[in-house]
């Protein structure tokens, strides 16, 4: 009994500690910097779409909350900092501070009224909110300039010095920096006690509520904080592109973000690294030569992952460089079932 | 418009749309309901089919009704290929793997008709015998609206004796209810799966058909239209045939209402009913499947 | 450990190498006049993206590359999809790594505005294609436009309506901003011309059936029904049209041409018949200079594809841009090619006595009534009327 407890501990304690791989995306940002300087606009946007994944990532992959709408709360973050910029408060930092409390705040009162159903149910009503946030902007087009988009969007030196250039060049370090801060964040959340009675949620919420866990206000608070998240990746993409159009409400995106999930590998903090940077450059590469095909490969690699490598990129790299997860993980997860969770049924 | 021919036109532009809507997703709901997996590719089986009977209709020009049961049968067979090598291997997986597995055949399925059909939106040439307007009295009806009520009509009632009346409509409605006792007392599931599968997607496809002037058939046609058809199943309830039949009615009339009465209400009213409905009820108006 | 650290250092050496690979070569400026072309080649969008492309690619094709002794044009196309964040970023890729000297395409009026600023502090010209809202060509002195504007096809929609015996309309458009754009436009027309507006209805862009819009506007017992729809809804709405009983009570189905391009047509049901449009092109115009643009483009996409509205503008600007390309060769700054832009004259434009008006940068062309009727089985585009060529009213009654 005590090696177990002992094993267990010592797993969460080992979480916390940063191992040498987890340099490798910040050494691709600085090689990026150095190496591909015509890269930096294309490098922000990818930027944007990982801090968006990883705020799904916490909901979807690790929470165990099914959910299609994500995309209301990045296109209120994106609106809100957007909005807030055409009004005449360009400061980057704060309007960036203010779209992650407005979209926290619609999360919040959107979990706490839809996160009480499941299944089917759950996934309309997200994708219901996505699509009402869509029509709200659209009907107030004067205000959000409809599906012309929104202009007018400029956004003040940050700090007061550093401009934003026609090469991106400020973009991508202001994009480096907030993702820096939110990975650091997302790093502890998960790792804690808290992240870990996330995934136990995930993998059997009866058990969890008969441990004394008190499950709904636990998802309540993951999906708010992850909302917020998502919203400062909105906020992030409005100030960088200084352009927000209905498109950040729309299924495409929403589309977008789970192929992401996908590819990258859910329930692991790097899936959002991996799976966005892939996406969006194999995105890049194959649809300039022929965008119909693009489509078929997207949904050809959906179909094989799903049958073959549910863990995404990164489930197949664990499993071909041999690390294995630690035994505590193993004696939840059980046997032969994939790491996505258990049979729908008995999903909370 | 005085009252009553407002209503009129309320009750009879939204019912034909009803059934459209009722006729593809009532196949939906039932394997939903039955298999337990979220398809929400079932919009592509409309769309084959759709596009199947345009040129059914105007490559081998073969009549309407003909090319109809054809690009049923046709899309009904892809189907259960589909089954047996795709979904019958996540049925046992996570909700999201399946959602994930259906929108990469949706994908896939856009693709291909976007390069066969090309991007631009294709109608289907109804025959002329259900052109034209026909007049009952109180006003002009068109004839091909009529046709779709009575058709869809028509599909409740059958489906509601085969489902109610019948050997196999008992084995469905059992396995729906509780699989692991149906499958101990003996009822071959994964056959029973595969029927319904492709009863379904045949229905979709009748649907996409039959519909095709008034949900246009572009290879966009899964993903714009899965709200829809998603809404209607949720609200009618997995597992039953009357259920999507209440539903859709609600959803079409409702819309009509909306647009005849108070039009820049928009797309507002859908969202928001549908909101405010599964908050009240989410287990749809007429669940079967019993939730653990 | 050491082994994951050399795996880790590996890939990301592989990321770096296999980006370089990806980076285009820059082929040496002097020689080659570079235009990028971007459009929504994919996605909801993709039939407006794919029109243009091919008549700017039947320009080519037709013209060659070769724009004089030693320099050749060079268009590098790239999709964004109809989504605006692809759209600057492709732009910014196009302007900073391959040296455009030429923006063109953009087929959505989103997309143009997201490109005003670059445009602008890259004083890089951009030629519209399509995008037709008119305030777009005053989002950035660098923009021209060669497609047309709502108010240049729904105005004088509204003008030609009261004048032949309409005195009731009611309106039905797409709830985004073309249609709500060309609904203020043939109100202008029609009202300053004596007309009354009955009803203006706007149906959300999802919307596939039309026929309770249609009972609606029945009740207001107009003379005629002015509708602009999105992509793929006309036949539906001619449909609804007709079920209502409208068509029978001998009520005129008018619009811009927008939703009665010639290639579209001919795949519509006969339901369509007698739809009234004011378009900037007809398929049949008898011109010499579109006779033998028709013929080409036949020749190059089948025997029975016919170019539209959209496809010609992407012809006629593929020629102004050659044009610039010529007069002033691959080292030709953003100012002299704007200015060889702004004042160009399509003297054998397929769209008649065509050009660009310096001071807007938009386009002035005459517009043609045109009824559709069936010919030899199918619905097409009759043209009946031709006004004489117009700037875009818009900017006249909203001065700068």
């Amino acid at each position: 009994m005590d090696s177990r407890k002992g094993q267990a501990a010592s797993f969460i304690v080992d979480s916390h500690s940063f191992k040498v791989w987890e340099l490798t995306p910040w050494l691709a940002l600085a090689a990026t910097w150095f190496m591909l300087p015509t890269y930096l606009p294309f490098a922000s946007q990818i930027i944007v779409m990982i801090l968006f994944a990883l705020s799904y990532d916490i909901v979807v992959g690790y929470a165990g909350i099914v959910i299609l709408g994500h995309t209301a709360f990045f296109g209120v973050g994106a609106y809100t900092a957007g909005l807030l910029a055409v009004g005449g408060w360009r400061e980057p930092i704060t309007g960036l501070i203010c779209a992650g409390f407005a979209a926290a705040a619609v999360g919040l009162v959107a979990g706490a009224v839809i996160l009480r159903t499941r299944g089917l149910t759950l996934l309309m009503l997200g994708l219901a909110l996505t699509l009402l946030f869509g029509e709200l902007a659209n009907r107030f087009a004067g205000v959000t300039g409809g599906h012309d988009g929104l202009q007018g969007v400029e956004i003040s030196p940050i700090f007061g010095r550093f401009e934003f250039d026609m090469f991106g060049r400020t973009a991508f370090l202001y994009s480096a920096a907030i993702l820096f801060l939110a990975w650091i964040c997302v790093r502890t959340l998960v790792n804690s006690p808290f992240g870990r009675s996330l995934v136990g949620i995930r993998l059997n919420p009866v058990r969890m509520q008969a441990i004394g866990v008190p499950v709904w206000q636990r998802k309540l608070i993951a999906f708010t904080i992850s909302a917020a998240l998502a919203g400062v990746a909105g906020g992030l993409s409005a100030q960088v592109t200084q352009f927000v159009s209905l498109s950040v409400f729309g299924l495409d995106m929403a589309g977008a973000v789970l192929i992401v999930l996908v590819v990258g590998g859910r329930g692991r903090l790097y899936g959002a690294f991996v799976g966005a940077t892939a996406y969006m450059v194999v995105q890049d590469v194959l649809a300039k030569d022929d965008p119909v095909f693009w489509l078929f490969w997207v949904g050809l690699i959906l179909i094989a992952v799903v049958l073959f490598a549910p863990g995404g990129l990164l489930g197949l790299i664990e499993k071909v460089a041999g690390l294995r997860r630690p035994k505590a993980a193993e004696l939840i997860e059980g046997q032969g079932q994939s790491p996505s969770g258990i049979e729908y049924r008995s999903q909370q | 418009m005085n009252v009553s021919e407002t209503l009129i036109s309320i009750l009879f532009t939204g019912t034909a749309y009803a059934m459209v809507l009722y006729i593809i997703s009532v196949g939906l709901s039932i394997t939903m309901g039955l298999l337990g997996i979220a398809n929400l590719a079932h919009g592509a089986f409309a769309m084959a089919g759709g596009y199947l009977l345009i040129t059914l209709l105007n490559r081998l020009t073969l009549p309407f009704g003909l090319a109809l049961v054809l690009s049923a049968v046709i899309v009904a067979g892809f189907s259960v290929v589909l089954e047996r090598l795709l979904y019958a291997r996540v049925y046992k997986a996570g909700e999201f793997d399946q959602v994930l597995l259906s929108v990469g055949l949706i994908f896939v399925a856009s693709a291909i008709a976007q390069y066969v059909y090309g991007p631009i939106p294709k109608t289907v040439a109804v025959p002329l015998s259900l052109t034209g307007n026909i007049d009952l009295g109180l006003r002009t009806f068109p004839v091909y609206r009529i046709f779709l009520v009575a058709t869809g009509v028509a599909i409740f009632v059958m489906l509601l004796i085969v489902i109610e009346r019948t050997n196999i409509g008992m084995r469905i409605r059992a396995t729906v209810d509780n699989r692991a006792m149906a499958e101990a007392i003996g009822i071959n599931t994964k056959t029973l799966f595969s029927v319904v599968f492709a009863v379904g997607s045949a229905l979709a496809a009748i649907g996409g058909g039959l519909g095709g002037d008034m949900i246009a058939i572009t290879p966009g046609y899964p993903l714009e239209n899965l709200a829809y058809f998603l809404i209607v199943v949720s609200i009618g309830g997995l597992g039953t045939v009357s259920g999507p039949f209440l539903a859709a009615l609600l959803l079409g009339i409702g819309d009509s209402a909306c647009k005849i009465l108070v039009p820049q209400f928009g797309a507002f009213f859908i969202y928001l009913s549908l909101f405010g409905f599964l908050l009240l009820r989410p287990g749809g108006l007429l669940n079967r499947v019993q939730e653990q | 450990m050491r082994i994951r650290l050399v795996a880790v250092l590996g890939a990301v050496a592989g990321l770096i190498a296999s980006a370089e690979l990806l980076a285009p070569t820059y082929a040496l400026a002097d020689d080659v006049f570079k235009v990028g072309f971007m459009a929504p080649l994919s996605g909801p969008f993709a039939a407006l993206g794919d029109s243009i492309d091919r008549g700017a690619r039947l320009y080519e094709k037709v013209h060659g590359n070769n724009i004089s002794p030693g320099v050749t044009i060079q268009v590098i196309r790239r999709d964004d999809a109809g989504v605006p964040d692809n759209t600057r970023r492709i732009a910014q890729e196009l302007i900073v790594r391959d040296n455009v000297k030429v923006i063109t395409g953009i087929a959505l009026s989103p997309q143009g505005f997201a490109l005003s600023k670059i445009a602008t502090e890259a004083k890089i010209p951009v030629v519209l294609m399509n995008a037709t809202t008119s305030s777009l060509t005053r989002s950035s002195p660098y923009f021209v436009r060669f497609s047309y504007t709502q108010w240049q096809t729904a105005y004088p929609m509204g003008v030609w309506a009261a004048k032949h015996g309409v005195k009731v309309a009611a309106s039905l458009v797409a709830d985004y901003a073309a249609g709500v754009d060309s609904e203020a436009a043939f109100k202008k027309g029609f009202e300053d011309n004596g007309g009354k507006i009955v009803g203006a209805d706007r149906a959300p862009m999802v919307t596939t059936d039309y026929l309770p819009f249609m009972e609606r506007i029945k009740a207001e017992k107009p003379e005629a029904v002015f509708v602009f729809v999105n992509n793929g809804r006309m036949p539906a709405v001619a449909k609804a049209f007709n079920d209502a009983g409208l068509k029978a009570a001998g009520v005129k189905l008018v619009g811009p041409g927008d939703n009665a391009l010639d290639d579209e047509l001919q795949t519509m049901p006969a339901d369509v018949e007698g739809f009234i449009t004011a378009a900037t092109y007809a398929a049949g115009n008898p011109s010499q200079g579109n006779r033998d643009f028709v013929k080409a483009w036949k020749a190059e996409y089948g025997e029975n594809s016919l170019p539209n509205v959209t496809a010609v503008s992407g012809w006629d600007a593929m020629s102004a841009i050659y044009a610039a390309a010529k007069e002033l060769g691959p080292g030709a700054d953003g100012a002299a090619i704007l200015k060889s832009l702004s004042n160009w004259k399509g003297t054998s434009s397929p769209r008649g006595d065509a050009s660009v008006d310096p001071q807007t940068r938009d386009i002035v062309l005459p517009i043609k009534m045109n009824k559709v009727e069936i010919v030899n089985g199918k619905p097409a585009n009759v043209t009946f009327e031709e006004e004489a060529p117009a700037k875009d009213p818009w900017k006249t009654f909203n001065p700068e």
